[in-house]
């Protein structure tokens, strides 16, 4: 964790340096403005008076029209984001600190701003991610939907960045462990389970759509279909008619039959993988297809006598 | 390294440790699904045939040979449950020889087919409902035998022989019966 830290100080500076190194550029105003902000004792009065000298030079004709006057507001919003709004994710300065550096990225005709604005977009983009992250530690009855809006706006703005980055593996991850927190938070809230679980059902649809051969994304998706089903029949109770009793057959059979594909597809990728063999010997034996169910508790008790997987 | 190279790996460093954190694998249930909906069926074919006068006396006793899973499920959902009068007892069946005095439905599991003759002779005089899953029990003398439809649990019933024992079947399960002998 220290590490982590130390490497999120070392960003810090480097994106600080990144900003300053071209207050050289800035028009009379703009420099008022920055500095403002160049105190070794910096406050949050010093960053107000920043932010309103930098909305006055914003109003001058030649001023406005500098990509260095927009990268300075950029750098003073960022800073009331992160020092005033305490990195607030619903900090509105945050979204004014990037459309500044919006800005100047359009009004750098030369590219001398490019590498600042780079980082600063970067910097801005990263704090969404980590909202992201945050939020899927800590869904609740009214953020559950957030984490993907965060997430989505990290991913545009880095891509303004880093146009030809690959976000495969990142996308994979991100909506992989939001399938996984929705679920358990799913499971921690049993009254609202028929809306959390189609969420996390989406959440790994994307994650397999991204990349097929995701074997954790494939699993779970198996597993939240097979136990919707077993849901059902563990809901049979004495009260329920023989007539229910075939037309909840009925609906489980759907939830197995789409647990199966995606559980086959784990067992193709993670052929000695218990779990998977488990999994389809249930699935199997669920749609009532006891050979199938038999075949693979055959080829686990196959593996577990040469010594391939473990018993427990 | 350029500062932007720098700094993207930082993000990486920084950021990924926390996704994988969270991965996990989502824990299988391991209800018996098969054996839940028998469970169900067994007790509904209480509510739906009718026994002698005789027997309706007493606890209503179910017993279940061959498949300790349904007979758990029955105890801990259904035993104490009333039928009629009467209130739902669940044995479990090891033998012929432990087979009660009086017992209303008896399950044959699947695995015991080639102890079927014996069940059914064991049982014959005693107006006691045989339900099986196992294919031809019903020329063997079973009154209802489990059979899968499509992937679904159904049933299919012996009339002929079920009034034979004595016991009668509501319109309503042949109704629902795929199949009526």
């Amino acid at each position: 964790m220290t590490r982590y830290i130390n490497i999120a100080i070392v960003i810090c500076l480097i994106i600080l340096s990144g900003f300053k190194v071209q207050a050289q550029e800035a028009g009379p105003l703009t420099q008022k403005a920055l500095k403002s902000m160049d105190s070794e004792d910096l406050n949050s009065g010093d960053i107000m008076r920043a932010r309103d000298q930098i909305l006055i030079a914003l109003k001058d004709e030649i001023e406005s029209n500098a990509a260095f006057t927009w990268h300075a507001k950029g750098f003073i919003y960022k800073d009331i984001y992160k020092k005033i709004d305490k990195e607030s994710r619903y900090s509105e300065n945050r979204e004014i600190a990037v459309d500044a550096i919006l800005r100047s990225m359009e009004l750098d005709d030369t590219g001398y701003l490019s590498e600042a604005n780079t980082k600063a977009m970067i910097f801005l983009s990263l704090s969404y991610f980590n909202d992201a992250v945050e939020l899927l530690n800590n869904l609740n009855e009214e953020n559950y939907e957030e984490p993907l809006k965060f997430y989505k706006r990290h991913r545009q703005l880095f891509q303004l960045c880093e146009s030809d980055f690959d976000f495969r593996e990142r996308d994979t991850e991100f909506y992989s462990n939001y399938g996984y927190q929705m679920k358990l938070f799913s499971d921690r809230s049993p009254s609202l389970k028929n809306i959390l679980d189609p969420v996390a059902i989406a959440q790994y649809e994307q994650a397999v759509y991204i990349t097929p051969a995701d074997t954790a994304s494939n699993y779970n998706l198996a597993v939240i279909h097979y136990n919707r089903g077993v849901q059902k029949i563990r809901a049979i109770n004495h009260q329920t008619e023989i007539f229910e009793l075939i037309m909840i057959q009925e609906e489980c059979l759907k939830d197995f039959k789409l647990a199966l594909p995606y559980m086959i597809k784990t067992n193709e990728l993670e052929p000695k993988d218990k779990d998977a063999l488990l999994g389809l010997m249930a699935i199997y034996k669920a749609l009532n297809n006891d050979a199938e169910s038999d075949k693979y508790r055959l080829e686990l008790e196959r593996l577990i006598k040469s010594g391939e997987i473990r018993k427990k | 390294m350029t500062i932007k190279a720098i700094f993207l790996s930082g993000i990486l460093c920084l950021l990924l440790p926390v996704l994988m954190q969270a991965q996990g694998k989502i824990g299988l249930d391991d209800t018996d699904t098969q054996a839940s909906v028998k469970a169900s069926y067994l007790f509904q074919f209480s509510k739906y045939t009718d026994w002698p006068d005789a027997t309706k006396q007493g606890n209503f006793v179910i017993g279940v040979a061959g498949n300790t899973s349904l007979y758990n499920i029955l105890v801990n959902k259904y035993a104490n449950k009333a039928i009629g009068s009467q209130l739902l007892q669940i044995v479990e069946i090891k033998e012929t020889g432990s087979i009660p005095e009086i017992i209303h439905i008896l399950y044959i599991n699947e695995e015991l087919s080639n102890d079927l003759p014996k069940y059914i002779k064991a049982l014959r005089k005693k107006p006691s409902l045989v339900v099986t899953e196992i294919v031809g029990a019903m020329d063997q003398g079973a009154h209802i035998n489990f059979l899968q439809l499509d992937g679904i649990i159904r049933f299919e019933i012996n009339d002929t022989k079920s009034q034979e024992s004595g016991v009668s079947f509501s319109d309503k399960l042949k109704g629902w019966a795929i199949k009526l002998k």
